[in-house]
Protein backbone atom coordinates (compact mmCIF):
# COMPACT_ATOMS: atom_id res chain seq x y z
CA UNK A 1 0.00 0.00 0.00
CA UNK A 2 3.03 2.32 -0.02
CA UNK A 3 3.56 4.99 -2.65
CA UNK A 4 7.11 6.25 -2.65
CA UNK A 5 8.21 9.81 -3.45
CA UNK A 6 4.69 11.22 -3.44
CA UNK A 7 4.43 15.04 -3.62
CA UNK A 8 1.86 16.49 -1.29
CA UNK A 9 -0.05 19.03 -3.40
CA UNK A 10 -2.91 19.72 -0.98
CA UNK A 11 -2.71 19.61 2.81
CA UNK A 12 -5.55 20.75 5.00
CA UNK A 13 -5.53 20.63 8.79
CA UNK A 14 -8.91 21.70 10.12
CA UNK A 15 -9.59 24.78 7.92
CA UNK A 16 -5.95 25.71 7.21
CA UNK A 17 -4.85 24.87 3.69
CA UNK A 18 -1.42 24.53 2.10
CA UNK A 19 -1.15 24.09 -1.64
CA UNK A 20 1.92 23.06 -3.57
CA UNK A 21 2.11 23.82 -7.29
CA UNK A 22 4.07 21.40 -9.37
CA UNK A 23 4.81 21.32 -13.06
CA UNK A 24 2.14 19.61 -15.10
CA UNK A 25 -0.49 19.69 -12.33
CA UNK A 26 -2.90 22.54 -11.59
CA UNK A 27 -3.91 22.64 -7.94
CA UNK A 28 -6.39 25.21 -6.69
CA UNK A 29 -8.80 25.69 -3.82
CA UNK A 30 -12.14 24.46 -5.15
CA UNK A 31 -13.80 27.85 -4.58
CA UNK A 32 -11.19 29.61 -6.72
CA UNK A 33 -11.39 26.91 -9.36
CA UNK A 34 -15.20 27.23 -9.46
CA UNK A 35 -14.86 30.90 -10.35
CA UNK A 36 -12.13 30.26 -12.90
CA UNK A 37 -13.17 27.12 -14.76
CA UNK A 38 -16.40 26.20 -16.45
CA UNK A 39 -15.78 22.49 -15.93
CA UNK A 40 -15.85 22.96 -12.18
CA UNK A 41 -19.13 24.84 -12.40
CA UNK A 42 -20.46 22.02 -14.56
CA UNK A 43 -20.18 19.61 -11.65
CA UNK A 44 -21.10 21.92 -8.79
CA UNK A 45 -24.06 24.22 -9.12
CA UNK A 46 -23.18 26.21 -6.04
CA UNK A 47 -19.71 27.45 -5.25
CA UNK A 48 -18.12 25.01 -2.81
CA UNK A 49 -16.36 26.45 0.21
CA UNK A 50 -13.57 24.01 0.97
CA UNK A 51 -11.69 21.38 -0.91
CA UNK A 52 -9.44 21.07 -3.90
CA UNK A 53 -9.37 21.02 -7.66
CA UNK A 54 -6.54 18.93 -9.04
CA UNK A 55 -6.03 18.91 -12.76
CA UNK A 56 -3.32 16.61 -14.02
CA UNK A 57 -2.59 18.08 -17.41
CA UNK A 58 0.75 16.58 -18.28
CA UNK A 59 2.47 13.30 -17.58
CA UNK A 60 4.22 13.28 -14.22
CA UNK A 61 6.59 10.60 -13.01
CA UNK A 62 5.75 10.70 -9.30
CA UNK A 63 2.57 10.18 -7.29
CA UNK A 64 0.68 13.19 -5.99
CA UNK A 65 -0.81 13.16 -2.51
CA UNK A 66 -3.54 14.95 -0.61
CA UNK A 67 -3.85 15.07 3.13
CA UNK A 68 -6.97 16.03 5.06
CA UNK A 69 -6.61 16.11 8.82
CA UNK A 70 -8.52 17.24 11.87
CA UNK A 71 -6.95 18.36 15.11
CA UNK A 72 -9.78 20.29 16.78
CA UNK A 73 -12.44 18.83 18.97
CA UNK A 74 -15.91 18.62 17.38
CA UNK A 75 -14.56 20.13 14.17
CA UNK A 76 -16.67 19.58 11.07
CA UNK A 77 -14.54 19.35 7.97
CA UNK A 78 -16.62 19.69 4.81
CA UNK A 79 -14.68 19.08 1.63
CA UNK A 80 -15.68 19.19 -2.01
CA UNK A 81 -13.13 17.92 -4.50
CA UNK A 82 -12.70 17.60 -8.21
CA UNK A 83 -9.87 15.63 -9.75
CA UNK A 84 -9.40 15.65 -13.47
CA UNK A 85 -6.93 13.45 -15.32
CA UNK A 86 -6.33 14.59 -18.87
CA UNK A 87 -6.27 12.42 -21.99
CA UNK A 88 -3.58 9.78 -22.08
CA UNK A 89 -2.10 10.70 -18.68
CA UNK A 90 -1.10 7.95 -16.24
CA UNK A 91 -1.24 9.22 -12.68
CA UNK A 92 -0.92 7.91 -9.16
CA UNK A 93 -2.48 9.47 -6.09
CA UNK A 94 -2.13 8.94 -2.38
CA UNK A 95 -5.01 10.23 -0.24
CA UNK A 96 -4.78 10.40 3.53
CA UNK A 97 -7.63 11.47 5.81
CA UNK A 98 -7.22 11.28 9.56
CA UNK A 99 -7.89 12.56 13.04
CA UNK A 100 -4.69 13.76 14.65
CA UNK A 101 -5.88 13.04 18.19
CA UNK A 102 -8.16 10.65 19.98
CA UNK A 103 -11.68 11.53 21.17
CA UNK A 104 -12.10 14.59 18.95
CA UNK A 105 -15.69 13.67 18.11
CA UNK A 106 -15.08 15.35 14.78
CA UNK A 107 -16.78 15.01 11.40
CA UNK A 108 -15.18 14.55 8.01
CA UNK A 109 -17.64 15.06 5.16
CA UNK A 110 -16.10 14.67 1.73
CA UNK A 111 -17.69 14.62 -1.68
CA UNK A 112 -16.54 15.06 -5.20
CA UNK A 113 -15.84 13.86 -8.68
CA UNK A 114 -12.91 12.03 -10.16
CA UNK A 115 -12.89 12.28 -13.92
CA UNK A 116 -10.70 10.35 -16.27
CA UNK A 117 -10.42 11.50 -19.83
CA UNK A 118 -9.88 9.06 -22.72
CA UNK A 119 -6.95 6.67 -22.45
CA UNK A 120 -5.93 7.94 -19.01
CA UNK A 121 -5.37 5.93 -15.84
CA UNK A 122 -5.31 6.61 -12.16
CA UNK A 123 -4.08 4.48 -9.31
CA UNK A 124 -5.35 5.65 -5.93
CA UNK A 125 -4.31 4.51 -2.48
CA UNK A 126 -6.68 6.01 0.07
CA UNK A 127 -6.06 5.67 3.81
CA UNK A 128 -8.39 6.62 6.63
CA UNK A 129 -7.54 6.76 10.31
CA UNK A 130 -10.27 7.90 12.70
CA UNK A 131 -11.71 7.09 16.08
CA UNK A 132 -14.95 5.36 16.99
CA UNK A 133 -16.47 8.70 18.07
CA UNK A 134 -15.79 10.39 14.69
CA UNK A 135 -18.40 10.73 11.93
CA UNK A 136 -17.22 10.13 8.40
CA UNK A 137 -19.22 10.60 5.25
CA UNK A 138 -17.87 10.27 1.74
CA UNK A 139 -19.60 10.53 -1.61
CA UNK A 140 -17.35 10.02 -4.61
CA UNK A 141 -18.36 9.90 -8.25
CA UNK A 142 -15.98 8.41 -10.78
CA UNK A 143 -16.51 9.12 -14.44
CA UNK A 144 -14.37 7.00 -16.74
CA UNK A 145 -14.23 7.98 -20.36
CA UNK A 146 -13.35 5.62 -23.20
CA UNK A 147 -10.43 3.29 -22.53
CA UNK A 148 -9.55 4.85 -19.18
CA UNK A 149 -8.88 2.91 -16.00
CA UNK A 150 -8.96 3.32 -12.24
CA UNK A 151 -7.32 1.13 -9.65
CA UNK A 152 -8.62 2.27 -6.29
CA UNK A 153 -7.68 0.83 -2.91
CA UNK A 154 -9.27 2.16 0.23
CA UNK A 155 -7.87 1.01 3.54
CA UNK A 156 -9.07 1.91 6.98
CA UNK A 157 -7.96 0.08 10.09
CA UNK A 158 -9.73 2.70 12.24
CA UNK A 159 -12.75 3.80 10.24
CA UNK A 160 -14.91 5.65 12.78
CA UNK A 161 -18.62 5.71 12.02
CA UNK A 162 -18.54 5.81 8.29
CA UNK A 163 -20.87 6.15 5.37
CA UNK A 164 -19.00 5.64 2.15
CA UNK A 165 -20.80 5.96 -1.17
CA UNK A 166 -19.06 5.37 -4.45
CA UNK A 167 -20.61 5.72 -7.88
CA UNK A 168 -18.75 4.91 -11.03
CA UNK A 169 -19.81 5.20 -14.64
CA UNK A 170 -17.69 3.41 -17.20
CA UNK A 171 -17.64 4.13 -20.91
CA UNK A 172 -16.33 1.89 -23.71
CA UNK A 173 -13.33 -0.23 -22.71
CA UNK A 174 -13.06 1.55 -19.37
CA UNK A 175 -11.87 -0.53 -16.40
CA UNK A 176 -12.37 -0.11 -12.68
CA UNK A 177 -10.74 -2.17 -9.96
CA UNK A 178 -11.80 -1.29 -6.47
CA UNK A 179 -10.66 -2.81 -3.21
CA UNK A 180 -11.98 -1.79 0.19
CA UNK A 181 -10.22 -3.07 3.29
CA UNK A 182 -11.77 -2.16 6.60
CA UNK A 183 -11.23 -3.21 10.20
CA UNK A 184 -14.17 -1.91 12.15
CA UNK A 185 -13.19 -2.08 15.81
CA UNK A 186 -16.26 -0.59 17.41
CA UNK A 187 -18.17 1.46 14.90
CA UNK A 188 -20.88 1.45 12.29
CA UNK A 189 -20.12 1.36 8.61
CA UNK A 190 -22.40 1.79 5.62
CA UNK A 191 -20.59 1.01 2.42
CA UNK A 192 -22.37 1.50 -0.87
CA UNK A 193 -20.92 1.09 -4.32
CA UNK A 194 -22.60 1.31 -7.69
CA UNK A 195 -20.79 0.58 -10.91
CA UNK A 196 -22.66 1.38 -14.08
CA UNK A 197 -21.14 -0.37 -17.06
CA UNK A 198 -22.56 1.80 -19.78
CA UNK A 199 -19.86 1.32 -22.39
CA UNK A 200 -19.15 -1.72 -24.55
CA UNK A 201 -16.37 -3.92 -23.18
CA UNK A 202 -16.20 -1.97 -19.95
CA UNK A 203 -15.34 -3.96 -16.83
CA UNK A 204 -15.40 -3.59 -13.06
CA UNK A 205 -14.09 -5.71 -10.21
CA UNK A 206 -14.99 -4.74 -6.70
CA UNK A 207 -13.44 -6.48 -3.71
CA UNK A 208 -14.51 -5.85 -0.15
CA UNK A 209 -12.81 -7.27 2.90
CA UNK A 210 -14.29 -6.18 6.16
CA UNK A 211 -13.75 -7.12 9.78
CA UNK A 212 -16.38 -6.29 12.39
CA UNK A 213 -15.37 -6.48 16.05
CA UNK A 214 -17.08 -5.82 19.36
CA UNK A 215 -20.36 -4.00 18.68
CA UNK A 216 -19.56 -2.95 15.13
CA UNK A 217 -22.29 -3.04 12.53
CA UNK A 218 -21.29 -3.15 8.89
CA UNK A 219 -23.66 -3.02 5.96
CA UNK A 220 -22.22 -3.20 2.47
CA UNK A 221 -24.29 -2.86 -0.66
CA UNK A 222 -22.37 -3.45 -3.86
CA UNK A 223 -24.22 -3.01 -7.11
CA UNK A 224 -23.22 -3.73 -10.68
CA UNK A 225 -25.36 -2.54 -13.56
CA UNK A 226 -24.58 -3.98 -16.98
CA UNK A 227 -26.09 -1.67 -19.58
CA UNK A 228 -23.87 -2.83 -22.41
CA UNK A 229 -21.78 -5.84 -23.35
CA UNK A 230 -19.53 -5.74 -20.29
CA UNK A 231 -18.10 -7.77 -17.44
CA UNK A 232 -18.24 -7.25 -13.73
CA UNK A 233 -17.47 -9.15 -10.56
CA UNK A 234 -18.17 -8.44 -6.91
CA UNK A 235 -16.29 -10.19 -4.16
CA UNK A 236 -17.30 -9.49 -0.59
CA UNK A 237 -15.81 -11.18 2.45
CA UNK A 238 -16.66 -10.46 6.05
CA UNK A 239 -15.01 -11.63 9.23
CA UNK A 240 -16.90 -11.40 12.50
CA UNK A 241 -15.06 -11.11 15.79
CA UNK A 242 -17.16 -10.80 18.89
CA UNK A 243 -20.66 -11.95 19.67
CA UNK A 244 -22.31 -8.56 19.18
CA UNK A 245 -20.77 -7.63 15.85
CA UNK A 246 -22.87 -7.76 12.69
CA UNK A 247 -22.08 -7.78 8.99
CA UNK A 248 -24.61 -7.59 6.21
CA UNK A 249 -23.32 -8.04 2.68
CA UNK A 250 -25.68 -7.29 -0.18
CA UNK A 251 -24.35 -7.94 -3.64
CA UNK A 252 -26.66 -6.72 -6.37
CA UNK A 253 -26.41 -7.52 -10.08
CA UNK A 254 -28.60 -5.77 -12.61
CA UNK A 255 -28.32 -6.85 -16.20
CA UNK A 256 -29.87 -4.67 -18.89
CA UNK A 257 -28.00 -6.17 -21.80
CA UNK A 258 -27.92 -9.87 -22.62
CA UNK A 259 -24.22 -9.70 -23.39
CA UNK A 260 -23.31 -8.38 -19.97
CA UNK A 261 -21.69 -10.96 -17.69
CA UNK A 262 -21.92 -10.11 -14.02
CA UNK A 263 -20.95 -12.36 -11.12
CA UNK A 264 -20.57 -12.17 -7.37
CA UNK A 265 -19.21 -14.07 -4.40
CA UNK A 266 -19.99 -13.22 -0.83
CA UNK A 267 -19.11 -14.89 2.45
CA UNK A 268 -19.11 -14.05 6.13
CA UNK A 269 -17.23 -16.14 8.62
CA UNK A 270 -15.64 -16.15 12.01
CA UNK A 271 -12.09 -16.88 13.10
CA UNK A 272 -11.38 -20.56 12.58
CA UNK A 273 -10.75 -22.47 15.81
CA UNK A 274 -8.23 -24.67 14.00
CA UNK A 275 -6.21 -21.67 12.81
CA UNK A 276 -6.43 -20.01 16.21
CA UNK A 277 -5.23 -23.13 18.05
CA UNK A 278 -2.47 -23.66 15.52
CA UNK A 279 -1.08 -20.20 16.22
CA UNK A 280 -1.54 -20.61 19.97
CA UNK A 281 0.47 -23.82 19.76
CA UNK A 282 3.23 -21.64 18.29
CA UNK A 283 3.28 -19.52 21.44
CA UNK A 284 1.02 -16.64 20.40
CA UNK A 285 -1.66 -15.77 22.93
CA UNK A 286 -5.28 -15.57 21.79
CA UNK A 287 -5.19 -11.82 21.13
CA UNK A 288 -1.94 -12.00 19.17
CA UNK A 289 -3.23 -14.95 17.17
CA UNK A 290 -6.47 -13.12 16.27
CA UNK A 291 -4.54 -10.01 15.21
CA UNK A 292 -2.31 -12.07 12.94
CA UNK A 293 -5.28 -13.87 11.40
CA UNK A 294 -7.09 -10.55 10.84
CA UNK A 295 -3.98 -9.10 9.19
CA UNK A 296 -3.82 -12.18 6.98
CA UNK A 297 -7.52 -11.94 6.13
CA UNK A 298 -7.28 -8.29 5.15
CA UNK A 299 -4.12 -8.70 3.13
CA UNK A 300 -4.94 -12.01 1.49
CA UNK B 1 10.92 -34.64 31.46
CA UNK B 2 7.42 -35.77 30.45
CA UNK B 3 5.31 -37.92 32.69
CA UNK B 4 1.79 -39.04 31.80
CA UNK B 5 -0.12 -41.02 34.38
CA UNK B 6 -3.43 -42.82 33.98
CA UNK B 7 -4.58 -40.29 31.39
CA UNK B 8 -8.16 -40.25 30.18
CA UNK B 9 -9.21 -37.79 27.50
CA UNK B 10 -12.60 -36.94 26.06
CA UNK B 11 -13.34 -35.18 22.80
CA UNK B 12 -16.84 -33.74 22.53
CA UNK B 13 -18.08 -36.15 25.18
CA UNK B 14 -16.46 -39.25 23.67
CA UNK B 15 -13.67 -40.95 25.55
CA UNK B 16 -10.68 -41.50 23.28
CA UNK B 17 -7.74 -42.05 25.63
CA UNK B 18 -8.41 -44.59 28.33
CA UNK B 19 -5.76 -44.81 31.01
CA UNK B 20 -2.48 -44.00 29.28
CA UNK B 21 0.91 -44.00 31.00
CA UNK B 22 4.09 -42.69 29.37
CA UNK B 23 7.45 -41.32 30.49
CA UNK B 24 9.94 -39.59 28.22
CA UNK B 25 13.37 -38.55 29.45
CA UNK B 26 15.60 -35.71 28.26
CA UNK B 27 16.96 -36.10 24.73
CA UNK B 28 15.15 -39.42 24.27
CA UNK B 29 13.31 -40.41 21.11
CA UNK B 30 10.06 -42.28 21.67
CA UNK B 31 8.05 -43.70 18.81
CA UNK B 32 4.31 -44.17 19.17
CA UNK B 33 2.85 -46.66 16.73
CA UNK B 34 -0.77 -47.50 16.29
CA UNK B 35 -3.50 -48.01 13.73
CA UNK B 36 -5.83 -45.26 12.59
CA UNK B 37 -8.20 -44.01 15.31
CA UNK B 38 -6.17 -45.54 18.13
CA UNK B 39 -5.84 -42.13 19.80
CA UNK B 40 -2.31 -41.10 18.74
CA UNK B 41 -3.24 -37.68 17.40
CA UNK B 42 -5.61 -37.14 20.33
CA UNK B 43 -2.62 -37.63 22.62
CA UNK B 44 -0.61 -35.12 20.57
CA UNK B 45 -3.38 -32.48 20.73
CA UNK B 46 -3.90 -33.15 24.44
CA UNK B 47 -0.20 -32.68 25.15
CA UNK B 48 -0.35 -29.37 23.26
CA UNK B 49 -3.44 -28.27 25.22
CA UNK B 50 -5.85 -27.83 22.29
CA UNK B 51 -9.07 -26.83 24.10
CA UNK B 52 -11.53 -29.43 22.80
CA UNK B 53 -9.36 -32.29 24.15
CA UNK B 54 -10.46 -32.56 27.77
CA UNK B 55 -8.43 -34.40 30.38
CA UNK B 56 -11.01 -36.10 32.56
CA UNK B 57 -8.66 -38.24 34.61
CA UNK B 58 -4.96 -38.58 35.35
CA UNK B 59 -2.26 -35.97 34.72
CA UNK B 60 0.43 -34.76 32.36
CA UNK B 61 3.56 -33.39 33.99
CA UNK B 62 6.29 -31.60 32.10
CA UNK B 63 9.50 -30.94 34.01
CA UNK B 64 7.47 -31.56 37.17
CA UNK B 65 4.75 -29.03 36.30
CA UNK B 66 1.17 -30.24 35.89
CA UNK B 67 -0.07 -29.17 32.46
CA UNK B 68 -3.71 -30.13 32.80
CA UNK B 69 -5.08 -26.58 32.89
CA UNK B 70 -2.41 -24.83 30.88
CA UNK B 71 -3.25 -23.00 27.60
CA UNK B 72 -1.44 -24.06 24.38
CA UNK B 73 0.65 -20.87 24.23
CA UNK B 74 1.85 -21.43 27.81
CA UNK B 75 2.85 -24.99 26.97
CA UNK B 76 4.70 -23.65 23.93
CA UNK B 77 6.55 -21.22 26.19
CA UNK B 78 7.47 -24.11 28.50
CA UNK B 79 9.06 -25.86 25.53
CA UNK B 80 6.44 -28.18 24.07
CA UNK B 81 5.92 -28.03 20.33
CA UNK B 82 3.72 -29.99 17.96
CA UNK B 83 4.20 -30.64 14.26
CA UNK B 84 0.62 -31.00 13.02
CA UNK B 85 -0.39 -33.87 10.77
CA UNK B 86 -2.98 -31.66 9.05
CA UNK B 87 -1.90 -28.06 9.64
CA UNK B 88 -4.50 -25.44 8.62
CA UNK B 89 -3.90 -23.00 5.76
CA UNK B 90 -3.30 -19.44 6.91
CA UNK B 91 -4.39 -17.16 4.11
CA UNK B 92 -2.46 -13.92 3.83
CA UNK B 93 0.21 -14.94 6.37
CA UNK B 94 3.61 -15.75 4.94
CA UNK B 95 5.68 -18.43 6.61
CA UNK B 96 8.50 -15.88 6.99
CA UNK B 97 6.14 -13.50 8.84
CA UNK B 98 4.94 -16.27 11.13
CA UNK B 99 8.51 -17.30 11.92
CA UNK B 100 9.37 -13.70 12.87
CA UNK B 101 6.49 -13.74 15.35
CA UNK B 102 7.27 -17.07 16.95
CA UNK B 103 10.98 -17.66 16.73
CA UNK B 104 12.99 -18.00 19.87
CA UNK B 105 16.08 -18.54 17.78
CA UNK B 106 17.00 -17.06 14.43
CA UNK B 107 17.05 -19.92 12.02
CA UNK B 108 19.10 -20.02 8.91
CA UNK B 109 18.30 -23.24 7.22
CA UNK B 110 19.14 -23.52 3.58
CA UNK B 111 17.03 -26.39 2.35
CA UNK B 112 17.30 -27.34 -1.29
CA UNK B 113 13.89 -27.38 -3.04
CA UNK B 114 12.27 -25.48 -0.16
CA UNK B 115 14.06 -22.10 -0.34
CA UNK B 116 10.97 -20.15 -1.37
CA UNK B 117 8.72 -21.59 1.31
CA UNK B 118 9.24 -18.55 3.57
CA UNK B 119 7.72 -16.22 0.99
CA UNK B 120 4.56 -18.29 0.62
CA UNK B 121 1.37 -18.18 2.68
CA UNK B 122 1.49 -20.82 5.41
CA UNK B 123 0.21 -24.15 4.10
CA UNK B 124 -1.69 -22.51 1.23
CA UNK B 125 -1.33 -24.90 -1.71
CA UNK B 126 1.62 -26.58 0.02
CA UNK B 127 2.39 -30.10 -1.11
CA UNK B 128 2.52 -32.85 1.54
CA UNK B 129 6.31 -32.56 1.69
CA UNK B 130 6.23 -28.77 1.93
CA UNK B 131 3.78 -28.99 4.83
CA UNK B 132 6.06 -31.37 6.73
CA UNK B 133 9.15 -29.25 6.15
CA UNK B 134 7.24 -26.09 7.08
CA UNK B 135 6.14 -27.74 10.35
CA UNK B 136 9.72 -28.73 11.10
CA UNK B 137 11.07 -25.25 10.36
CA UNK B 138 8.51 -23.77 12.75
CA UNK B 139 9.41 -26.28 15.45
CA UNK B 140 13.10 -25.56 15.08
CA UNK B 141 12.36 -21.83 15.41
CA UNK B 142 10.49 -22.52 18.66
CA UNK B 143 13.57 -24.25 20.14
CA UNK B 144 11.48 -26.82 22.01
CA UNK B 145 12.46 -29.18 24.81
CA UNK B 146 9.87 -31.70 23.65
CA UNK B 147 8.87 -31.99 19.99
CA UNK B 148 5.79 -34.03 19.13
CA UNK B 149 5.87 -35.05 15.49
CA UNK B 150 2.45 -36.26 14.39
CA UNK B 151 2.68 -38.52 11.33
CA UNK B 152 5.59 -36.52 10.01
CA UNK B 153 6.57 -39.40 7.73
CA UNK B 154 3.21 -40.19 6.16
CA UNK B 155 3.18 -39.60 2.42
CA UNK B 156 6.78 -38.44 2.21
CA UNK B 157 9.10 -39.56 -0.56
CA UNK B 158 12.40 -41.07 0.54
CA UNK B 159 14.40 -37.94 -0.27
CA UNK B 160 12.16 -35.65 1.82
CA UNK B 161 12.04 -38.27 4.58
CA UNK B 162 15.84 -38.26 4.77
CA UNK B 163 15.82 -34.47 4.78
CA UNK B 164 13.27 -34.40 7.61
CA UNK B 165 15.37 -36.85 9.65
CA UNK B 166 18.48 -34.74 9.03
CA UNK B 167 16.70 -31.58 10.19
CA UNK B 168 15.50 -33.36 13.34
CA UNK B 169 18.95 -34.69 14.17
CA UNK B 170 20.86 -31.50 13.48
CA UNK B 171 18.43 -28.95 14.84
CA UNK B 172 16.40 -30.66 17.54
CA UNK B 173 18.31 -33.63 18.94
CA UNK B 174 21.66 -31.84 18.99
CA UNK B 175 20.24 -29.19 21.28
CA UNK B 176 18.95 -31.79 23.75
CA UNK B 177 15.33 -31.91 22.61
CA UNK B 178 13.22 -34.98 23.35
CA UNK B 179 11.07 -36.36 20.54
CA UNK B 180 7.73 -38.13 20.49
CA UNK B 181 7.39 -39.60 17.01
CA UNK B 182 3.83 -40.54 16.15
CA UNK B 183 3.63 -42.78 13.13
CA UNK B 184 1.62 -45.58 11.67
CA UNK B 185 4.03 -46.35 8.84
CA UNK B 186 7.25 -46.39 10.90
CA UNK B 187 9.07 -45.07 7.80
CA UNK B 188 11.08 -42.52 9.73
CA UNK B 189 12.25 -44.89 12.47
CA UNK B 190 15.08 -46.33 10.35
CA UNK B 191 16.66 -42.87 10.28
CA UNK B 192 16.10 -41.90 13.89
CA UNK B 193 16.37 -45.20 15.79
CA UNK B 194 14.12 -44.50 18.80
CA UNK B 195 15.11 -45.30 22.37
CA UNK B 196 11.69 -46.72 22.99
CA UNK B 197 8.75 -47.75 20.84
CA UNK B 198 5.18 -47.90 22.10
CA UNK B 199 2.10 -49.40 20.52
CA UNK B 200 -1.22 -47.71 21.12
CA UNK B 201 -4.53 -49.47 20.74
CA UNK B 202 -7.99 -48.22 21.69
CA UNK B 203 -6.62 -45.27 23.66
CA UNK B 204 -4.00 -47.16 25.65
CA UNK B 205 -0.35 -48.06 25.32
CA UNK B 206 -0.42 -51.84 25.11
CA UNK B 207 3.24 -52.52 24.42
CA UNK B 208 6.56 -50.76 24.95
CA UNK B 209 9.89 -52.00 23.71
CA UNK B 210 13.41 -50.74 23.20
CA UNK B 211 13.63 -52.70 19.96
CA UNK B 212 11.58 -50.88 17.35
CA UNK B 213 12.46 -53.34 14.60
CA UNK B 214 11.02 -56.23 16.59
CA UNK B 215 7.81 -54.32 17.28
CA UNK B 216 7.45 -53.28 13.68
CA UNK B 217 8.08 -56.83 12.46
CA UNK B 218 5.30 -58.09 14.72
CA UNK B 219 2.96 -55.37 13.49
CA UNK B 220 3.74 -56.05 9.85
CA UNK B 221 3.40 -59.81 10.24
CA UNK B 222 0.46 -60.11 12.61
CA UNK B 223 -1.13 -56.67 12.83
CA UNK B 224 -1.38 -54.28 15.78
CA UNK B 225 -3.75 -56.55 17.72
CA UNK B 226 -0.91 -59.02 18.23
CA UNK B 227 1.01 -56.44 20.27
CA UNK B 228 -1.70 -56.53 22.91
CA UNK B 229 -1.43 -60.28 23.25
CA UNK B 230 2.34 -60.54 23.41
CA UNK B 231 2.55 -57.76 25.95
CA UNK B 232 5.05 -59.40 28.24
CA UNK B 233 7.31 -61.05 25.65
CA UNK B 234 7.89 -57.80 23.71
CA UNK B 235 9.06 -55.73 26.62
Amino acid sequence: MVMKNAKNVYHQIDEIVKILQIKGVKVLAISEAWEKYRIVRKYFEKKPKNGFFIWVKKQINFPISTCLEISKEKFKQEITNLTLIEKGIRAKALMICSALKKNLKCAHLAKGFIILRRNSSLEIKHFHNWNASDQIQMNYNFLLEKNSSVNYTFKSLNPGNVEFNTFAELKTYAKFEKKVIMDSKNSNANLNSTFTLSGKHSSAISTLKVVARNKSKVIALNKLIGKEQSRGHLECQGLLIGKEAKIELIPSLIVENRKALLTHEASIGKISEAELNYLRSRGLNEREAIELLVTGFLSG
Amino acid sequence: MLEIKNLEVEVEGKKIIRGLDLKIGKNEIHALLGPNASGKSTLAFTLMGIPKYKVVKGFIKFEGKNLNRLAPEKRAKLGIALAFQHPPSLNGIKLGTLLQKIEKQKIEIKIPRFEKLLEREVNVNFSGGEKRISELIQLIALKPKLAILDELDSGLDIQTLKLAAKLIKENLLKSGCSILLITHTANILQFLNPNKTHVMLRGKIVCSSSNWKKVWKTVKTHGYEKCEKCLSSNR
